[in-house]
């Protein structure tokens, strides 16, 4: 699996160019870290390739397919925000994520459970998602993020709010995760290094 | 589907206060407006139709306006790609929550109009069939306009002054069937048919709407 980004050029107008000329061919089993001052684009850039965004100019493909705004279950994007439907409990939460981003007809209840174990999230099961503290928060997304079937794992700062244990569990998973995706991620933490590439977004910013 | 189906209808049940107060609203009119004009029952028969199909109107304003704000709030709308069914069933299955969570309720009201406003049995019985025929159109063209605004401010305004012309048949047809003149088999055909029309426009041309609230942020 190869996804190709061909002259691409990112921003929100063709008066207002973020990115361009983006040249990348991202590989199965590789995890790759994008790097970049604030504001320089690198939320635009995961949800161009996410399709949630158009490119101004270029095409991204998977495999030799285009993927657009119709290609679904191929990427997953985690975006800053969790995600979690407060009045509802971790455990009921956790059940409908497992059941809803499932492709087969069978609930991934098996992946949920190994999933809430390994973020250590199993003890907050019973608890209402509007009682837990923002890194609480955060590792109940991540659980329900990675419940998805998606081979193309975006995650916009998936480190933020963690401690350090989580984040060494995050980054574990992730590199147990990374031979069948491909995974591409944001983070500003410098302790935390899991990649096996880094792309610098500056190089792409238009002169 | 099913499944989806089941988190939308428990995340709507969840939330007391997004249920409760349009109840309390629908029935606020009903109470207060009788104590604004003369009292004889006359009077107060010949305008409760008018004054239901309006109060429903606003009701539905008031609650559908956020339908895809928290969501895109929560950032829940990030994960509508991951589920495995089109976006079109996301848009119906949301609205068809809406109707089963705030109308139907909001049904069950119109007795206490009917109390105020010295309405027969018949009346009420047949006010509440035409409500059920013919509001979900008013529930598919709101929840078409708030995704189409989700991303504006103040997109309650926005919404009310698009969406308020494709509504007028809707009341017009409703509020007709009202008159016991005309048989209920004949006066639930056109405001069926215009549901009908309502719920399979707003369906199938949600999908455009689901790329720009993506694209919006």
């Amino acid at each position: 699996m190869q996804l190709i980004c061909k002259d691409l050029t990112i921003g929100r107008q063709k008066e207002h160019i973020l990115l361009t000329h983006i040249n990348l061919v991202l590989l199965e089993g590789t995890m790759t870290l994008l790097s970049g001052p604030n504001g320089i684009g690198k939320t635009s850039f995961l949800r161009t390739i996410s399709t949630y965004l158009r490119p101004l100019s270029g095409h991204i493909t998977l495999d030799g397919y285009i993927l657009d705004q119709n290609s679904q279950y191929h990427v997953a994007y985690l975006g800053h925000e969790n995600g979690l439907k407060h009045n509802l409990s971790v455990l009921e939460y956790l059940s409908f994520c497992a059941r809803l981003f499932s492709i087969s007809s069978s609930p991934q209840t098996l992946r949920l459970k190994m999933l809430m174990e390994h973020f250590n999230v199993t003890p907050l099961a019973t608890v209402p998602i509007s009682y837990l503290s923002h890194g609480q928060k955060r590792r109940v997304a991540l659980v329900g993020f990675l419940l998805n079937q998606a081979k193309i794992l975006l995650l916009d700062e998936p480190f933020n709010g963690l401690d350090r244990e989580s984040r060494t569990l995050l980054s574990s998973y992730l590199m147990e995760i990374k031979e069948n995706h491909i995974i591409l991620y944001t983070n500003h933490l410098t302790e935390v290094r899991c990649h096996d590439d880094a792309i610098d977004l500056t190089d792409y910013k238009p002169c | 589907m099913l499944d989806y189906f089941k988190f939308e209808l428990i995340c709507a049940l969840r939330k007391k206060a997004d249920l409760l107060l349009p109840i309390f609203f629908f029935l606020t009119i009903a109470i207060i407006v009788p104590f604004t004009t003369h009292p004889d029952s006359a009077s107060l028969q010949n305008f409760a139709v008018s004054l239901i199909w309006v109060s429903l109107l606003l009701t539905v304003f008031l609650s559908v306006g956020r339908l895809f704000t928290d969501d895109l709030q929560d950032g829940f709308a990030d994960r509508y790609k991951l589920i495995p069914i089109p976006e079109e069933a996301i848009f119906l299955v949301k609205v068809l929550i809406l109707i089963l969570t705030r109308l139907i309720p909001l049904t069950f009201i119109v007795p206490f109009y009917g109390l105020f406003y010295m309405l027969s049995m018949t009346d009420i019985l047949r006010i509440i069939i035409m409500l059920w025929i013919s509001s979900p159109a008013l529930m598919f063209f709101t929840a078409f306009g708030a995704l189409l605004c989700v991303e504006l401010k103040q997109s309650g305004i926005y919404i009310f002054i698009l969406i308020l012309p494709l509504m007028i048949p809707a009341l017009i047809f409703g509020a007709a069937g009202c008159d016991s003149a005309v048989a209920l088999s004949k006066a639930i055909q056109l405001p069926a048919a215009f549901s009908l029309f309502a719920a399979l426009l707003c369906t199938i041309f949600s999908r455009p709407l689901f790329h720009i609230l993506h694209a919006g942020r």
